[in-house]
């Protein structure tokens, strides 16, 4: 069962080896393109100017406008879609929640794990 | 809140084996789905041609000690190269594939699994990659 129909999603992270392969596997798992940038600020001019946008996956640490800061935009403008943060730092985990993250993906993490993203976001 | 990778213990920034090991992971299951005839769309077909060419152009120049391989590393190196050519080969659909060339790459596959993944379930999402 499809929960989110022809999904637009859009990946954040400052380490260009992990967001190019999170990309990769996305987009190859949605059968569809994948948006990525290098910091918060980048995805939030991109998502305030009308882009497409249904999940964002975010790193934390970033220059320019970190990944809490962006969630926090992000959930003013769309209250009800899902962002999901990823980070290698234990203690942004507690704050994601607090913050009201969809997902905490904890690096280092697998290929299985985006597929995993994929069918509990996407379809069921 | 829902919780994917890493255990709590576990968690720190990921390097560069880690990410090769990802890309090589996801290699496979590209090439095990398109040998199972899941749909491949464009974008499936640009990301599985850009996985191959990345894991070629990784392991080219790997040191691949962390490994802790029990073959030779210039063995193993060849037969990733070897993958990532027969993975565009067969996603690139530009090339007859017989039961010989199919079962040839499937015992490369199984080779590269037992020493690179031994104690890892590279399972294929059926739901994801049937539907999206």
């Amino acid at each position: 069962m499809i929960i989110i129909d022809n999904v637009k999603i859009v990946v954040v992270d400052d380490d260009i080896l992990i967001k190019n392969l999170t990309v990769t596997a996305l987009a190859y798992c949605v059968n569809r393109e994948v948006r990525s940038f290098d910091n918060g600020r980048l995805a939030w001019e991109y998502i305030n100017a009308g882009g497409e946008v249904d999940i964002v996956i975010s790193d934390v640490d970033m220059p320019e406008m970190d990944g809490f800061a962006l969630m926090k935009k992000f959930r003013e403008k769309y209250p009800d879609k899902i962002f999901i943060i990823m980070s290698g730092v234990l203690e942004y985990e507690t704050k994601s929640k607090m913050a009201g993250a969809n997902a905490f993906l904890a690096k280092p993490f697998e290929i299985n794990d985006l597929f995993s993203i994929v069918q509990y976001f996407v379809v069921n | 809140m829902k919780r994917f990778g890493s255990v709590n213990e576990k968690i720190r920034e990921m390097n560069e084996d880690e990410i090769f090991l990802m890309y090589l992971h996801l290699l496979i299951v590209m090439i095990k789905a398109s040998l199972k005839g899941y749909p491949t769309g464009e974008p499936r077909k640009t990301a599985a041609l850009n996985t191959a060419n990345t894991v070629h152009k990784l392991i080219s120049n790997m040191d691949l000690s962390f490994l802790g391989l029990k073959t030779s590393s210039h063995l193993f190196r060849e037969r990733v190269k070897l993958l990532s050519v027969m993975a565009s080969a067969i996603i690139s659909e530009d090339y007859p594939l017989g039961i010989h060339r199919r079962e040839a790459v499937m015992d490369n596959i199984e080779i590269i699994t037992e020493y690179a993944f031994p104690n890892k379930n590279l399972e294929l999402f059926h739901e994801v990659l049937k539907v999206a």
